[in-house]
């Protein structure tokens, strides 16, 4: 399977908050979002939607899906 | 040849969780059963206290090296955090000096004041530790 990429941290600068702000406004943790940010946790699709709401984006422009070499292959 | 699936392997990690705090909690009450209705000493259960104890000290850290919060899921704001720190350390100190007072084990207010301090020193450093941990961490993997 591939890598789950996401621009979280764009979207939440063009919106002009905080992790804090947004890990509010989803009910997670400020660490939680920054996980995300760095791509270092993927989140629940119940999560990725919370995300698409709050900062006024769909699924696909928020995540997507990257394909590794491997499964190139 | 293996074949994962998310599903299964979330449901096994769940079992398996569920299973340890069954375990965790099941030895607990064999030791408490132990000293306090059989009247055993530490030395006489120091193999399931041992496991216990490591159970726990394990939890215990690798929550604070995967980041999460000490009074997760209670958010705390800066007051909060203080009362915390100040009344946990001081109610995991009088415990013991009221167990071994409730034994009759207690020799005198030095004694009380001894096991008092220790355990009260104790839990500060394992709470400075997480501090320090999940400081760390956060460095680490947020930065």
């Amino acid at each position: 399977m591939g890598t789950v990429r996401n621009r979280v941290r764009l979207s939440r600068a063009e919106k002009q908050m905080t992790q804090e702000d947004l890990a509010d406004m989803v009910g997670v943790t400020r660490q939680t979002i920054g996980l995300i940010e760095k791509e270092r946790y993927n989140p629940t699709i119940a999560l990725c939607l919370g995300l698409c709401r709050s900062l006024g984006k769909t699924l696909d422009e928020l995540f997507w899906m990257e394909e590794n070499d491997d499964a190139e292959r | 040849m293996t074949q994962r699936d998310e599903r299964i392997d979330s449901d096994v990690r769940r079992v398996e969780g569920k299973a340890f705090v069954l375990l965790k909690w099941g030895v607990f009450a064999v030791l408490v059963v132990r000293w306090f209705v059989l009247g055993q000493t530490l030395a006489e259960t120091w193999d399931f206290f041992a496991v216990w104890v490591v159970a726990s000290l394990f939890e215990y850290f690798m929550y604070a090296l995967r980041g999460v919060p000490m009074s997760y899921p209670v958010p705390l704001n800066p007051r909060d955090q203080l009362v915390f720190l100040a009344t946990v350390p001081v109610v995991t100190g009088l415990l013991p000096v009221l167990i071994l007072h409730l034994r009759g084990a207690l020799t005198g207010w030095g004694h009380a004041l001894g096991i008092f301090g220790r355990t009260y020193i104790a839990m500060l450093a394992l709470f400075a530790l997480y501090r320090a941990i999940n400081a760390w961490w956060e460095r680490r993997s947020l930065e």
